[in-house]
């Protein structure tokens, strides 16, 4: 972030400095996308969502009251606006999911391995995409999701579990 | 052993997150090379990270895409507010501004002051003027126009004339007799 703490960044938007805000969503645009493709699962969707969440982040920085707590913050947002999302399209997620799968097209990913990562809880997808789509840092997982490091590493532990208990059962079948 | 191997595949998971404390490490190695379930385990939770990783990659244009289009959605309204900014200025300095300012103050004070209640008018004192004699008036339009013509210096010439026809006179005298003696007739 240009050295900036996200304090020295959110009061510098909060003096409407619109161009202050650019690095923080350079910071936070993978978390945001992380959250928002976890709970929808298509990309198209996941871009739309998580633009909307930055740019209400924007709008509402006067909300936040402290400026280190961006993170969390604006990965709430994020959920909330997925789940009105989703609540509004009335889709169930396994529909949206596998249509997804047929949309993304250009995953590198083995379908098996799709296939069962959207089966996976939601709370489980979103810490694997945030691990593995911010930098494989527990600590930042921790802050964006407002829960414990020892929280995210059992959380990560349990959806590996869990996704590898699905691709063998996958597998068998 | 299989207790055991239970045990190891959670610290196998925790090992793939890197959130194993070290001193299990070893241990655990030391297993793994003894047990090949455990051993294929590990080789298949490599393989999902490794995909899964693979996965996160393939995301990253449509995060770049996206940045970009949030960078240019920043600069257009950082813009935009520089532009209203820049028209704000520019119409509170101009000439027309300032007198429209300018009249809007006047007509409230105007407004203002119309405006005040009965109660707030100071009564003028009424001239007692009509109420004095004719002859009264007489003196004091005398008076003034002898100030007008002269100054203080004719009021008072014109003071002691008046005087001197008001001294003590023979009580036959006329009032034109007077008059006469006044005005030099």
């Amino acid at each position: 972030m240009n050295g900036r703490s996200e304090d020295d960044l959110v009061a510098s938007c909060r003096k409407a400095d619109e161009l202050a805000y650019a690095d923080l969503v350079k910071a936070y645009s993978r978390r945001v996308f992380a959250v928002c493709f976890g709970m929808l699962g298509n990309t198209h969707d996941a871009e739309d969502l998580t633009q909307q969440a930055l740019l209400k982040g924007l709008t509402s920085m006067n909300q936040l009251r402290q400026g280190e707590q961006f993170g969390s913050w604006i990965c709430q947002i994020a959920k909330n606006l997925c789940i009105d999302f989703i609540r509004r399209r009335k889709i169930r997620r396994r529909i949206l999911l596998k249509r997804s799968t047929a949309e993304t097209g250009h995953s590198k990913v083995h379908p098996e391995l799709e296939s069962a990562f959207t089966k996976l809880s939601e709370d489980y997808r979103i810490a694997l995409l945030l691990y593995y789509f911010d930098g494989r840092s527990t600590q930042k997982i921790a802050e964006s999701l407002g829960i414990s490091q020892d929280a995210v590493h059992s959380r990560l532990s349990r959806a590996r579990k869990q996704l590898r208990k699905l691709l063998e059962s996958q597998g068998d079948a | 052993m299989e207790n055991n191997c239970q045990k190891i595949k959670e610290q196998i998971l925790e090992f793939v997150s890197g959130t194993l404390p070290d001193q299990d490490v070893a241990e655990l190695r030391n297993h793994l090379d003894k047990c090949q379930s455990c051993s294929g385990y590990l080789d298949a939770l490599r393989s999902d990270d490794k995909d899964l990783g693979n996965f996160a990659e393939s995301m990253q244009p449509a995060i770049a895409r996206l940045e970009k289009k949030l960078t240019e959605v920043l600069k257009e309204r950082q813009l935009v507010k520089k532009v209203r900014s820049a028209s704000w200025v520019a119409i509170i300095k101009s000439p027309v501004t300032k007198l429209a300012a300018a009249a809007v103050i006047i007509i409230a004070i105007g407004l203002f002051v119309s405006h005040q209640g009965p109660e707030e008018r100071i009564d003028m004192p009424v001239t007692s003027r009509v109420e004095r004699s004719p002859a009264e008036m007489m003196t004091l339009i005398s008076l003034n126009v002898a100030y007008r013509r002269g100054g203080m210096e004719a009021v008072e010439k014109q003071c002691e004339q008046a005087l001197d026809m008001l001294r003590p006179q023979h009580k036959k005298i006329s009032i034109q007799q007077l008059l006469a003696e006044n005005n030099g007739t």
